[in-house]
């Protein structure tokens, strides 16, 4: 039989897997827009890539778009712990309950089956997409300071789950 | 059998999820890159020195002008200018430098302003043309032009072709597009004599401030070769009446 916990694991990667790349395309469009850099699009390798004249523009766009994309994967785990820390159903208030029934609002109610899937998931993009952005700044297309910015993020981030994982645990 | 098709079917979904996890993140970092062609790749260029080659012109000027040329490396030729400065009058120092193409395919130079120099007060303006060999560095208006026009005459206006801007004594001129000995412009701010140079995007410097930073990009074939020249005019007001000025600047090549 197949395992429940990795159907669950997947069917919770699509959505954050679709954002990241997302939010990679959109972000590189919108500042070659904004700064008017010139670029090129090539479909002749595996992968469609954009191309830059120089190193220089390489970096200033690469940089930003790594910034935003790795700002949507935070956002999306700072809503799961928001939902973990105040909307999960085994330490909500009871306060907080009526108050999502009279709004009918209990769709925002979370089982623990459902959070820390999520959790595990964005978890781990966040942590791929911050050993991504150190990688690309040893290789010299982004820039140290958004890796800086990164790297406290996710630490911080990763310190509000480890602290809601043992208030369950306890 | 069917214990066998369990035993191997959560493997191939852990591989699954491995797969929706990493390889976004894989596809996000290799989806930009530098293009191929002009010879760098992330970090690398090919140019060397035996293919960019670069003479300063070491006899026209001797006496005002003092070169500190560095080797090219990475498609770069970096310099530092030392040039006379000449109170209340016009300096031109053609063909201070030619560029040469060694290469077997053709290549894409520019000239980009490094540092603004620093005896900002012993100069009015300053200007680096680069054009190839075949072509002249300005053209010269054939008629007054008042300020608003935005139609200029030039006997070659081909030389402002694919160019997004020229100068014109001290102001910049965005250029709309050619026709036939006719450059149309902005609408000019100042009055400009028959005569006047109008120069194709020079490193352009007035009082101090960058207008202009890079010369527009010569493409030159395999063993052509382009000239830069400069043009500094001294101030009235200058204390004294000639001056060096040391300016800072590299010659970029690239495929």
């Amino acid at each position: 039989m197949a395992s429940k916990i990795l159907l669950k694991l997947i069917d919770e990667a699509i959505l954050p897997a679709v954002l990241l790349i997302g939010s990679k395309i959109v972000s590189l469009a919108a500042l070659v827009w904004f700064w008017g850099l010139p670029w090129q699009f090539s479909s002749t390798t595996p992968i469609p890539t954009v191309s830059f004249e120089n190193l220089k523009d390489l970096l200033l766009i690469n940089s930003y778009s790594n910034l935003f994309m790795f700002a949507v994967i935070a956002l999306g785990l700072s809503w799961i712990l928001f939902r973990a820390h105040l909307l999960h159903d085994t330490h909500i208030s009871p306060s907080l309950t009526l108050k999502l029934l009279s709004w009918d609002l209990t769709g925002f109610l979370v089982s623990s089956f459902d959070v820390f899937h999520q959790a595990v998931v964005w978890f781990a993009f966040l942590w791929l997409s911050l050993l991504s952005i150190g990688l690309q700044v040893l290789l010299g297309v982004t820039y140290f300071w958004i890796f800086a910015v990164a790297l406290l993020v996710t630490l911080f981030l990763s310190w509000l789950l480890i602290e809601d994982v043992e208030r369950e645990l306890a | 059998m069917r214990n066998k098709l369990h035993f191997l079917f959560n493997p191939l979904l852990l591989i699954v999820l491995v797969a929706i996890i990493t390889l976004p993140v894989l596809v996000s970092t290799t989806v930009i890159r530098v293009d191929q062609s002009s010879g760098e790749v992330a970090g690398f260029q090919t140019i060397s020195d035996q293919e960019l080659v670069v003479y300063p012109n070491f006899t026209d000027f001797d006496g005002y002008v003092r070169f500190e040329p560095q080797e090219v490396m990475n498609g770069r030729y970096q310099d530092t200018l030392t040039i006379t400065v000449f109170r209340n009058q016009s300096a031109s120092y053609h063909q201070i430098y030619r560029i040469y193409n060694r290469a077997e395919i053709p290549m894409r130079v520019k000239v980009s302003l490094d540092q603004v120099p620093v005896i900002q007060n012993a100069y009015s303006h300053f200007l680096i043309s680069l054009s190839p060999s075949a072509l002249a560095h300005y053209e010269t208006l054939l008629r007054d032009e008042q300020a608003g026009s935005t139609v200029l005459e030039v006997r070659n206006p081909r030389l402002f072709a694919d160019v997004p801007m020229g100068s014109l004594g001290k102001e910049v001129v965005k250029i709309w597009g050619v026709s036939e000995r006719q450059v149309t412009t902005l609408p000019l701010t100042g009055f400009y004599s028959s005569g006047e140079r109008f120069y194709p995007q020079a490193v352009l410097v007035v009082d101090g401030k960058v207008l202009i930073p890079e010369t527009r990009e010569v493409i030159l074939e395999s063993r052509e070769y382009a000239t830069v020249s400069l043009t500094v005019v001294g101030r009235t007001d200058s204390p004294i009446s000639v001056t060096p000025m040391t300016l800072s600047f590299s010659i970029d090549g690239r495929y």
